[in-house]
């Protein structure tokens, strides 16, 4: 068996853009003598994947986390560098990838709308070829696994979204890919049930060893689910380790919002470093080491001198990690040096 | 999962998907189940409606050029025959130029299936069926049926909906190439029904230069109503053929454009 | 200062069209196609029974007419019932129960202020193809004053009309059946493809008492040949109809407001 999964080598995309000029002269001059803009949207990336690994790709809108996906896929077809997902190419053997891989968007959705989702999953069953007892062992599988049957005959429309992230979740995995991209999977949905489809994706890596490649904002679903984080920014890959290593590094910092009844400006507690300032609230910053015993201080003070009417700890998010990130990137997790092998132990599939 | 397939089965499964597609849009429509029936009798009564207008036409007129009412109800039943084989069927490939645009193509493109193939069979009209009962309706009641004129129906509507299929596909695909061309391929499909309910010997010189070699309605008008008045197995030939170049062009065209849009250098927006 | 209101209504209509310049090639285009068969439809219908002239009328006045009943048509968009409809069906016009008569106005003014840039726009390229191919239409001075009478009654005829549809909607799901058959009568009757000229006599004097006639095909007819007995009928029949229009949609308002009150929306 062939060790890695994804194998992804100095892959490059380049666009060429139409440039328009505003207004009307514009539009005209555009039709007339068009004007291109290259732009590089992925600049080198590479990477391996081994099977059963669960990885975060995550990037700021338009860092080429998407085009790179699409490659993947087969979507796109790229401008050079190699990749081999699956065992095929995905821009010269979409169709035959397509029966190894499934996809799940948070935001669009593959069941239809008016009917129930087991009529998709026959659909989806002789899309893929399935035969007519796989399917059904298939599906009583998936059913109990995720929890479906007492609204598999509702119709999608009629479904929460959390249960309907479970039915799409189901329609991905009917064909049994071996690898499953999930793209925002727990957009919109209440805490509970965040949690639950982190789970059963969890289980599902473990039963199966499917190898999972989660796109999320929302730092939950990385922190829970991907065991191996990799960042893209400006087409290039500003990281790629461990999850653990990417928190201890760039979720760093917590941002303490207090909003109290006294003045402000008697407040000279010396932990951490404000950051905003009003009359009645403060805005604090503690930095990444000292972070609860910081809390437990500043907290003390408060209550000891002021009366709270509001408090508010968060983290900051994804965008700004990520800008922090890229802007003081140490120098052995730049691009293309393998000198580091940041590589976690592959997952042992479980037989 | 490979199979190798002997292109006769390949068909046959194809074929059996895309009726299996029909019959999930049928049962999706049917959830709403008035709306379901108002709109086939809907259809089916803007049909009678057109082919009453006629009808009082050739009372005043009853012959143009030679070309009478059954000439004209001939010419609907074929024609409506051949778009409600196109809409029940293979609805998707006119919304190919809305797809693209909404950047749905890359759903399509996750699919083990062929892409075309699959944006077309996944989508259905349900007025369609209207225009279907309609089709049959005004053949029975007001032409010469027999055995071999039915046939004849059925075999040219058939082939005329492919060159209608092969048009729209082209005409759609466009998108791929410029933005919000969508109402200018609407436009011409549009056209290509105008052409169709007119008496066709009406036609000649420049304008029958044009339904031969922009607008198709010699081929999916003119030709079917021919075949139905006084068959011809040559008139039959040149139909099929035509069916067959217009499949294959669709066809073509269709892995062309998928292929430069893959290469992602197109001047529309993606998602 | 309520007549800039909707000025300003009548000028965003137009930019939006303007806007989508490849599409109104495409309709330009659509419609100029079907002005040439029209033309070619009827050179050959002519022909075949050797006349020139039908009731006095040559095949270029029928083009003519086509073009008028056509372009005139189509301005009334978007469709007023459907925006009606809509309306009931939120609960938009709930709000308007309490000032029942500026709530119609308001559509009345609205109808008017999409129909002006419509109609230009319409009249453009079915003309254009008109003149190319069957030359200028000849109106006459009583010609074009007829027929501009006739056409401000017929907007107002059918906007009462479509308003009525609309209503329908306090009733029943799906008012698109009864829109249909609307658009239907106008088809048959209305003179967009067979000008009532055109049809065999008996029935000719039967729809003539029909709406839809009274409608789009009278100016256009007027419009064409000045006929003095035929201007006074159409009148009538616009004015007849309108008032059973008002009285409709009055009383289907009353009654559907009153439904509301009842049923609680």
């Amino acid at each position: 068996m062939n060790a890695r999964i994804i194998e992804v080598r100095d892959l490059r995309k380049r666009f060429r853009a139409k440039q328009k000029q505003a207004g009307l002269r514009g539009s005209f001059a555009a039709l007339v003598r068009p004007e291109f803009r290259e732009i590089e949207a992925v600049s080198g990336i590479s990477f391996d994947v081994n099977p059963g690994e669960r990885i975060a790709f995550i990037g700021p809108n338009g860092a080429g986390k998407s085009t790179t996906i699409k490659m993947l896929t087969g979507i796109l077809t790229p401008t050079s560098g190699s990749i081999r997902c699956a065992g095929y190419d995905p821009s010269r053997e979409r169709k035959k990838l397509a029966h190894s891989i499934g996809t799940v968007f948070g935001q669009k959705s593959q069941l239809w709308y008016h009917l129930p989702a087991v009529d998709t999953y026959e659909l989806f069953a002789k899309i893929y070829e399935i035969p007519r007892v796989q399917y059904r062992e298939r599906l009583g599988y998936l059913v109990e696994a995720f929890e479906i049957a007492p609204f598999l005959a509702t119709p999608v429309r009629k479904l929460s979204l959390g249960e309907r992230m479970r039915c799409e979740i189901v329609a991905s995995l009917l064909h049994r890919p071996s690898i499953l991209f999930l793209d925002e999977p727990t957009i919109g949905l209440d805490v509970v049930a965040k949690l639950g489809i982190r789970e059963v994706i969890r289980e599902l890596n473990e039963r199966e060893g499917v190898t999972i490649f989660l796109t999320s904002h929302d730092a939950g679903d990385i922190e829970s689910l991907a065991e191996r984080t990799m960042v893209v920014n400006h087409g290039r890959l500003m990281f790629d380790g461990a999850t653990e290593a990417f928190r201890a590094q760039f979720i760093s910092t917590k941002t303490v919002e207090l909003h109290l009844e006294e003045d402000t400006h008697a407040f000279a507690c010396r932990v951490g470093t404000v950051t905003q300032k009003s009359k009645h609230s403060i805005t604090i910053e503690l930095a990444a080491d000292a972070k609860s015993e910081a809390i437990e201080e500043l907290l003390s003070y408060t209550v000891e001198h002021f009366t709270v009417r509001d408090i508010n700890i968060f983290e900051p998010p994804m965008e700004e990690i990520i800008r922090r990130m890229y802007a003081q990137v140490p120098k052995w997790h730049t691009t293309n040096d393998r000198s580091v092998d940041t590589t976690p132990e592959p997952i042992p599939l479980i037989s | 999962m490979e199979r190798r397939m002997l292109p006769w089965k390949h068909a046959v499964k194809r074929i059996r998907l895309s009726l299996y597609f029909t019959r999930t849009n049928i049962l999706a429509a049917m959830e709403f189940r008035t709306s379901f029936i108002v709109q086939v009798i809907g259809m089916l009564v803007n049909d009678a409606a057109v082919a009453m207008l006629w009808y009082i036409f050739f009372q005043s007129f009853p012959g143009v050029n030679g070309w009478g009412w059954q000439d004209t109800a001939i010419l609907m039943a074929t024609s409506t025959l051949s778009f409600s084989f196109v809409f029940i069927f293979f609805k998707g490939a006119g919304d190919i130029a809305v797809i693209v645009r909404q950047g749905e193509l890359d759903y399509y493109l996750a699919f083990p299936a062929d892409v075309l193939w699959h944006v077309s069979a996944s989508r259905s009209r349900i007025d369609a069926i209207g225009d279907a009962l309609f089709a049959f309706g005004i053949f029975f009641l007001f032409t010469p049926v027999t055995f071999v004129t039915f046939a004849v129906f059925l075999i040219a509507s058939l082939a005329a909906a492919g060159v209608m299929y092969g048009f729209t596909v082209v005409t759609q695909s466009l998108a791929f190439y410029t933005p919000n061309i969508e109402d200018a391929s609407r436009d011409l499909f549009e056209l290509l029904l105008g052409f169709s309910f007119y008496p066709q010997n009406i036609f000649t010189g420049g304008i029958r230069a044009v339904t031969i070699f922009v607008i198709p309605a010699f081929f999916t008008a003119t030709i079917p109503h021919r075949l139905i008045a006084h068959f011809a197995w040559p008139a039959l030939g040149v139909l099929v053929l035509a069916a067959i170049i217009a499949v294959t062009v669709a066809i073509l065209f269709f892995r062309y454009s998928l292929r430069r849009y893959e290469s992602g250098n197109l001047m529309v927006t993606r998602g | 200062m309520r007549y800039s209101k909707y000025l300003s209504v009548a000028k965003i209509n137009v930019t939006e069209r303007l806007h989508h310049s490849s599409n109104l090639a495409g309709r330009a285009l659509v419609v100029m196609v079907r002005i040439w068969i029209f033309t070619t439809l009827y050179t050959a219908t002519y022909r075949t029974i050797h006349a020139t002239t039908i009731h006095g009328i040559d095949v270029a006045g029928i083009v003519w007419m086509l073009v008028f009943a056509q372009s005139f048509r189509q301005s009334g968009w978007p469709n007023t019932a459907a925006i009606i409809e809509t309306e009931v069906k939120s609960g938009t016009l709930a709000y308007s129960i309490n000032r029942p008569y500026s709530y119609l106005l308001f559509h009345f003014w609205s109808y008017f202020g999409r129909v002006g840039p419509n109609l230009l726009i319409n009249i453009g390229s079915a003309a254009l193809a008109g003149i190319i191919f069957v030359g200028w239409p000849s109106i006459s001075l009583a010609s074009a004053g007829a027929g501009l009478v006739l056409l401000a009654m017929s907007f107002v005829l059918d906007f009462f009309c479509a308003f009525a549809i609309g209503l329908l909607a306090f009733w029943t799901e799906d008012t698109s059946a009864f829109q249909w058959l609307y658009f239907k009568g106008q088809l048959i009757f209305g003179g967009l493809v067979l000008p009532l000229a055109l049809f065999p006599d008996a029935l000719r004097r039967v729809a003539e008492w029909l709406p839809f006639p009274a409608m789009f095909y009278s100016p256009a007819r007027l419009l064409v040949s000045y006929d003095g007995a035929l201007f006074k009928w159409f009148l009538l029949m616009q004015v007849a109809w309108t008032s059973v229009a008002i009285l409709m949609a009055v009383f289907l308002f009353r009654r559907g407001v009153r439904n509301v009150e009842m049923n609680g929306g």
